[in-house]
């Protein structure tokens, strides 16, 4: 994995359309309030026995208490609508550093 | 209004202790008048009566993301409220985010390094931490938190100037710039500064950083001088004039001939000679040796020390410049005049285990190579690299590679061609337990 990638390829802006139609999914698919927010991050895993992507999902209630998320293991570019809707989405645990 | 030329909204975080004068600052950023709407997103409950910002309260709430190998914990209060905000964007045109006094401020800052929608629309322009001169010391001491808002900061206030002394000052001012070497330090009375040295940082640039320091990417040696004397044989001696310090350290060494060349070569050898665990000799009438690291004790009255009978060319390296003692070397009386001789940026012995690292490397890297270590980087000091930031010269690629990092997380950007400026790749680490040897001679592994 290139961890240097500056996204000169296109792929900045590949990315950030598919994080934009991620959340748009979402929020269709979980019918969620309008100040609730959706927050998708890809981590990039730097060991060499671990897969390359994560794609990590997050609905942010109002209430912080209804949080959930979901990990898929593929790049955010390669997740689509059916893995979004059928997701099992579970809380998010508030954790203290 | 003025012109935002970049089309990313800017973020200034705003840190620092109870006290240190955050909420002065704040209410000075709200009142005056520069042209921005400011909305403010402030984390201690509090009427701030300005009805033409848009005021926001938050309550810290980190939540953690990892995958087993990486761990990025960020704040779900500002996701939730950042998303909110951009949904209104054309309301204003900066963000300011203050922190609570024990905010650790690795999870604001990596919550604007995951969501690439939010990195799309927003940019932090500038951590800036504001640091009470009078308690500083105290809280560094004491708190993590405290040496890592000094850590994280492109700007820092050192304020409340007015209840310290100047001495005092200089030296917070020295152990603040030991940890952080690239943050812009302004010394302030209630928080007193032109606004736009808060709100229009402009970003991380190592030019200013190297602006801050010039030395800031010189390597650090265990002495401040060192030069080469040419003596004849005759009855030689050292006598100070002063002794600020109880005593110094200090080396000399046999060198071919009085060279730029010899000196260097001599300088490797002072710092083995002064990283040694071998126990110092401290001559008590006896001369001093060559080849061995001595310890000058300067008691009092006792201000000369006889050296041994020297002839040709010898390196000398001291712990302190010669001019904090007006130290001098006499030959049967007759000041010797060392030539060439060298300034030498002195690590810094303090007990932080918080610093900063300057790298640069003339020429290319090789891709591969680079992208292994940076990952090896990430992956095992990734928890101990509070920020990283610079630019990588890559062989075949014409242009820079500029790129950022906080934690475990990196963010490169192209940085634009290099046309005709000499090929170079300059890094800064800001962390805890920083091994500047290990991380340079690592790095220099990756050059063509």
């Amino acid at each position: 994995m290139n961890l240097l990638s500056t996204g000169n390829d296109g792929g900045r802006e590949r990315r950030s359309e598919a994080t934009r139609r991620i959340k748009a999914w979402a929020e269709c698919a979980f019918e969620l309030p309008a100040d609730a927010v959706v927050h998708v991050a890809e981590l990039k895993c730097h060991e060499p026995d671990c897969p390359d992507f994560e794609t990590v999902i997050t609905l942010m209630s109002p209430d912080s208490n209804q949080n959930r998320s979901v990990k898929l293991p593929k790049q955010l570019t390669e997740v689509t609508e059916t893995d979004v809707a059928t997701a099992g989405f579970s809380p998010v645990q508030d954790c203290q550093h | 209004m003025k012109e935002n030329t970049n089309s990313r909204t800017p973020v200034t975080v705003l840190t620092g202790f109870l006290g240190s004068g955050k909420t002065t600052l704040l209410n000075r950023i709200l009142t005056e008048e520069h042209g921005r709407r400011i909305a403010v997103v402030e984390n201690e409950f509090g009427e701030v009566g300005i009805d033409h910002e848009i005021v926001i309260n938050a309550e810290e709430e980190i939540f953690e993301m990892n995958n087993g190998c990486i761990c990025c914990t960020v704040r779900g209060d500002l996701i939730r409220i950042l998303g909110n905000l951009m949904k209104r964007r054309d309301k204003f045109d900066h963000i300011l985010i203050e922190t609570t006094g024990l905010a650790d401020p690795g999870p604001v800052v990596q919550t604007f390094f995951v969501d690439d929608d939010v990195k799309d629309q927003l940019e932090v322009n500038a951590v800036v931490t504001l640091v009470d001169a009078k308690h500083i010391v105290e809280h560094l001491d004491d708190s993590d938190e405290a040496r890592e808002q000094i850590a994280f900061a492109d700007v820092i206030l050192l304020n409340k100037c007015d209840l310290v002394s100047e001495s005092d000052l200089d030296q917070v001012e020295a152990r603040i710039k030991a940890m952080n070497g690239v943050a812009k330090l302004h010394r302030t009375t209630n928080a007193t500064l032109p606004i736009d040295q808060v709100l229009q940082v402009g970003g991380f640039d190592l030019q200013r950083a190297i602006g801050v320091d010039p030395r800031f990417l010189d390597p650090e040696y265990p002495f401040e001088w060192g030069g080469i004397i040419e003596t004849k044989g005759g009855e030689l001696e050292w006598v100070a004039e002063q002794n600020p310090d109880p005593s110094m350290k200090a080396a000399i060494i046999p060198v071919k001939k009085a060279s730029e060349d010899a000196l260097a070569e001599a300088r490797e050898q002072a710092v083995r000679l002064f990283s040694s665990r071998k126990e110092i000799e401290t001559p008590s009438g006896d001369s001093l040796t060559v080849d061995a690291l001595h310890e000058l004790v300067l008691e009092e009255g006792q201000m000369s020390w006889p050296l041994p009978s020297l002839s040709g060319s010898h390196a000398v390296f001291t712990e302190h410049y010669p001019e904090e003692l007006e130290l001098e070397m006499r030959e049967d009386g007759n000041p010797i005049t060392p030539s060439p001789t060298a300034a030498y940026k002195p690590d810094h012995e303090h007990d932080d285990t918080v610093s900063s690292v300057g790298i640069e490397a003339e020429g290319e890297c090789d891709g591969a190579k680079l992208n292994e270590w940076v990952g090896a980087l990430l992956r095992e000091k990734g928890q101990d690299i509070f920020r990283m930031k610079g630019v990588f010269s890559v062989q075949n690629q014409p242009n820079r590679i500029i790129f950022q990092g906080v934690h475990m997380l990196l963010d490169s950007q192209d940085g634009g061609p290099w046309g005709d400026r000499p090929r170079k790749s300059s890094l800064v680490f800001i962390g805890r337990n920083l091994d500047r040897e290990e991380l340079t001679s690592s790095f220099q592994q990756c050059q063509v």
